[in-house]
């Protein structure tokens, strides 16, 4: 019985956990302009991380080893990063669900300082890896890690083909395109606002947790693939890298897949793209570091199709589309046994966005959220806050964020040491767990969790 | 070659190059060698040395001699399309150690290599590509 009761506790942790995922480093690090010579607005749009342009992805799939910064700082690989935020929601949190040290509503927060280590090791080697602290629960850990240990370009007939490998800790931390979810808008959120409960595997499941290994070619700076698997880590390793498990440890090597296909022309670039994943797992226990495979393993499969458009011009005004659809199959085989519950069910997400940038100082993003599926007792049960009274995953959100970006063009003011963004993000829920009103049971609405976020994003 | 005859050729290609960079351009000094590697640590991202693949820049297959904006099939900035230079080794020159210098508004975001030496050995690399 303590064992089932265990293997429940989990789920409940998953809003939990997603809360603290919900904070986005940042991959425009000084360190990368100061190796390349470049300026932060020739890999990012609005000259801040992580939206990537052309010249960004290419640098990433390049395994980050392009050169051509001088000085002592150009191989210098270390960068600092800091963000602190306000933030105040419609409806302060109920009084037994208050984050410790935090009030009510309109919290101040340094949500992390984040240390960088990003560079190349000749013209082949090259990664980034990402340590963080957070304030708002006073812990550390092992962030966002993307290794390249060989790339290299063959010439085919006239037409470039680089190939190359990666390590990593997240799936689609190495992915190339601001679609997908590591690097996906919004590319900030508050660490402390209810966020909704349901998200695909590929949406942090395994953030931190795995250690990837894939394997990628790119044609012609055209047609991407990546193909890989991830394990997750030893409950050993975990502890010292001051990560947990979300859904559960692998099985086996979880196959990951990824193939795109990019256009230029003009002062334009577009993609079309693809995703999947399937993972066998023994569900987390809720104790940390635990998984049981006493019922056996739950199977998640998830399929993307992503697209997106960058209208780039010269500079001046910069425009951009962005989305990505998931449908997610759930097997949960073991979560369910002895539930009476059954262990089919259906997760779908739409996430897209769009901005604008007026010479990449002033932007402004719309971004909308929804998701949605069957009925899931086992992942979605009802909890005062974070649950679903209906165990629906329906949620809708609509998000508005305004930029300003002083700093990271070519004439800024010590560049390209330093940067810094300022920003203003509202989002409006029009569902969140499973209804717009008393979605939880215990008489909170969708609307009680629209949020407010100020923010300051200091890098060096 | 051994390493210390290289180092021996490379000084003195290096002290060559200083030297006919007070007088004028500097390819005939400058080590194609050497060019090609700071071509591939610095330019490759952006440029294709292969006749006719644009990339995030044009071709360089050809540049040198060429007139600016003259690549087809690569939309160039205004600046770029208007400048009317022709990339001969002292513009080329100029415009590599600091490109919105040369150009201002050229949508070409590298801050310029500083170093005499590389620059030579870059614009002798580059005047191989035909």
């Amino acid at each position: 019985m303590v064992r089932v009761m265990r293997s429940r506790l989990w789920i409940l942790l998953i809003p939990l956990i997603g809360l603290l995922l919900a904070v986005r480093p940042a991959e425009a690090i000084p360190a990368f302009a100061s190796q390349t010579g470049q300026p932060c607005t020739a890999c990012h749009i609005g000259a801040y991380g992580p939206q990537l342009t052309p010249l960004g992805r290419a640098f990433k799939i390049g395994g980050y080893t392009q050169g051509g910064g001088e000085g002592v700082a150009a191989s210098v690989p270390l960068s600092l990063m800091i963000q602190g935020s306000f933030t105040h929601t419609s409806s302060g949190f109920p009084t037994d669900q208050v984050p410790q040290h935090y009030g009510t509503n309109n919290n101040f927060s340094l949500d992390q300082i984040s240390g960088f280590v990003g560079g190349a090791i000749g013209q082949h080697t090259g990664g980034l890896i990402q340590f963080t602290w957070t304030d708002v629960d006073n812990t550390s850990h092992v962030d966002n890690t993307d290794l390249r240990p060989y790339t290299t370009v063959f010439d085919l007939g006239g037409k470039d083909l680089r190939i190359g490998t990666t390590l990593n800790n997240n799936p689609t931390v190495q992915d190339p395109y601001n679609t997908t979810f590591a690097w996906g808008f919004p590319y900030i959120a508050s660490a402390l606002a209810p966020t909704p409960a349901a998200n695909p595997m590929l949406s942090g499941a395994f953030s931190g947790n795995t250690i990837g290994y894939t394997v990628y070619a790119w044609y012609d700076s055209k047609l991407y693939l990546e193909g890989g698997a991830y394990n997750t880590l030893s409950p050993w390793t975990l502890a010292r890298f001051g990560n947990d498990y979300v859904i559960g440890s692998t099985v086996s090597p979880a196959p990951y897949l990824r193939a795109a296909y990019e256009w230029h022309w003009d002062k334009s670039a577009a993609h079309v793209g693809a995703l999947f994943m399937y993972a066998d797992v023994d569900p987390a226990t809720g104790v940390p570091f635990q998984t049981s495979n006493v019922n056996g393993s739950d199977r998640y499969t998830d399929y993307a199709v992503d697209a997106g458009y960058q209208f780039l011009g010269d500079g001046t005004h910069i425009a951009t589309v962005q989305g990505i659809y998931t449908h997610e199959y759930q097997n949960l085989r073991a979560t369910s046994s002895g539930t009476g519950f059954g262990s089919s069910y259906n997760l779908d997400q739409i996430r897209a966005n769009v901005s604008y940038w007026y010479r990449n100082t002033y932007g402004v993003t719309f971004g909308w959220q929804k998701t949605w599926g069957s009925a899931n007792p086992l992942l979605y049960p009802q909890a005062e806050l974070t649950g679903s009274a209906n165990n629906k995953p329906n949620s809708n959100a609509f998000i508005i964020e305004a930029d300003w970006v002083p700093f990271g063009k070519d004439t800024s003011l010590w560049a390209p040491f330093m940067n810094l963004k300022l920003g203003i993000q509202y989002t409006a829920y029009t569902q969140f767990n499973g209804g717009s009103s008393n979605y939880d049971g215990a008489g909170r609405n969708a609307s009680d969790n629209n949020t407010l976020l100020v923010f300051a994003w200091l890098i060096f | 070659m051994s390493g210390r005859i290289a180092r021996v050729a490379r000084t003195v290609s290096v002290c060559g190059t200083l030297l006919t960079s007070l007088s004028g351009p500097a390819v005939l000094a400058a080590d194609a060698g050497a060019g090609k590697s700071v071509f591939q640590s610095s330019c490759s991202i952006c440029h294709s040395v292969q006749p006719g693949q644009n990339k995030i820049g044009p071709t360089l297959f050809g540049v040198v001699g060429r007139k600016t904006g003259a690549v087809p099939g690569y939309s160039y900035s205004p600046a770029n399309e208007g400048a009317n230079l022709t990339w001969d080794a002292a513009t080329l020159d100029k415009y590599l150690e600091s490109p919105k210098a040369v150009i201002p508004g050229t949508k070409m975001t590298y801050g310029g290599i500083k170093d005499p030496a590389k620059r030579a050995d870059l614009i002798a690399y580059l005047a191989t590509l035909k």
